[in-house]
């Protein structure tokens, strides 16, 4: 097999230099044209492997993420719920063991609209809602929706008044613990604004798995509560202090 | 056209149609999560901040680092969410701060300070004024607010050009002699 001839050098024919520029442009239009994007990539796969299959696997998990971030803010959340105040319904073992805590799913959609971020969502009596505390805003507390905007509540012990008729776009938050000293809701800071509550709770994952339907507040009966351990009507006495749409409320004007 | 369909059609295996909506369903929640809780650009509305505040709106740059009055300061302006309409904004000045002694006049009056009572804002609350008294319903009608419904700080009008500013802190303390 004989040598591969070695190029001639450029300045072989230095007489005739009009053909060769002819030349060199033939060559460059002839050459394979290399993208910046190939190029980029040719470079790119000269690193050490180790290196690329990182950023393969990187680029593959960093978009889940911010999806994941959404998910836990605007769609399902996972809490704990901590406190006297929402026993027996939550963390029934409360008088046993002080450390309980109930594992809560949470749902974070704001209901109604297309988008999540959007607040339309529809509350009923018995629900048990999430919100920032009016009187903490780092603090967020669980409670039950005991009033809608419109209703009558006798207060109980710690609240200076002896009724309030619930305001517009607002609630009235109550524990389910049946001691007030042992519950810090409306009756301490007064009916909530809507605008403050973030999710309801869907459902109770630990220690015992139950849904929670909140239409089972109005019949007195506790979820997972077969052997009616708390009796036929749970809280009646909370339904009686409540006069439903005692008021009829007009939308106040908007500035 | 009919080059570009071809390669369209053989790139759209079930694994790249996959990763391409995994990338722009990040991208979106990635937007979404910056838009929440760093910043937010909205048209204002309404006369109740009149000179601070066109009432024909201007568009405002949000911080949204300040939500929850975290580093809320008195004279701030600040975006909440309204508490007697689920769903809508309103943008008020900082007044008082929970703990802070503030005079709640009567709505609408245009003096500051003349009549009312004496209040102490609760704690977690704040007190909130526009800068348009007479066209201004604010914490004068529905009193403090929980600090928990601000969902941002105001920091500059970005449009329209003319009145691109920082929107500034114009309370400051009374000097005395």
């Amino acid at each position: 097999m004989p040598p591969p001839t070695p190029p001639a050098p450029p300045n072989s024919n230095p007489n005739r230099t009009k053909p060769r520029q002819q030349q060199q442009q033939q060559q460059a239009r002839q050459r394979p044209r290399i993208s910046f994007l190939s190029a980029l990539r040719a470079r790119y796969a000269t690193l050490p492997l180790p290196f690329r299959r990182s950023v393969r696997v990187l680029g593959a998990t960093l978009p889940l993420l911010p999806i994941g971030l959404f998910f836990s803010e605007h769609v399902l959340q996972v809490m704990w719920v901590r406190g006297p105040s929402m026993t027996p319904y939550l963390n029934e073992d409360y008088e046993q063991m002080h450390t309980a805590s109930d594992m809560v799913l949470v749902n974070m959609w704001g209901g109604g609209g297309l988008w999540p971020w959007e607040r339309k969502r529809r509350l009923e009596r018995g629900m048990v809602v999430t919100f920032r505390s009016p009187a903490n805003p780092r603090h967020i507390a669980i409670k039950r929706v005991v009033g809608l905007p419109g209703d009558r509540i006798t207060t109980r012990e710690p609240c200076l008044k002896d009724a309030q008729v619930v305001p517009f776009n607002h609630v009235w938050l109550e524990g389910d613990a049946r001691d007030p000293r042992k519950s810090m809701d409306s009756n301490t800071y007064g009916p909530v604004s809507c605008s403050l509550i973030t999710g309801r709770v869907l459902a109770v994952l630990w220690p015992r798995w139950r849904w929670l339907n909140w239409e089972d507040w109005e019949r007195g009966l506790v979820e997972g509560d077969t052997e009616r351990r708390f009796g036929e009507g749970y809280r009646q006495e909370v339904r009686e202090r409540v006069v439903k749409e005692a008021v009829k409320l007009e939308r106040p004007q908007l500035s | 056209m009919d080059r570009l369909l071809r390669t369209t059609l053989k790139r759209s295996t079930p694994a790249h149609v996959f990763r391409l909506t995994l990338n722009g369903l990040g991208l979106f929640c990635a937007c979404t999560l910056v838009w929440e809780h760093l910043v937010t650009v909205q048209l204002s509305e309404g006369p109740s901040m009149y000179p601070t505040f066109h009432p024909r709106g201007d568009y405002l740059l949000i911080s949204r680092v300040h939500r929850h009055g975290r580093g809320v300061a008195v004279g701030d302006v600040v975006r909440f969410y309204h508490p007697s309409f689920l769903g809508v904004n309103g943008a008020k000045r900082v007044i008082g701060l929970p703990g802070d002694l503030v005079c709640r006049d009567l709505p609408f009056s245009t003096e500051a300070g003349g009549t009312g009572e004496m209040i102490r804002v609760p704690e977690g609350h704040v007190y909130l004024a526009g800068d348009n008294l007479p066209w201004s319903r604010d914490s004068r009608n529905y009193g403090p607010i929980p600090m928990g419904l601000i969902n941002g700080k105001i920091v500059a009008r970005v449009w329209p050009p003319s009145r691109m500013m920082w929107v500034e802190n114009t309370l400051k303390p009374a000097q005395l002699d």
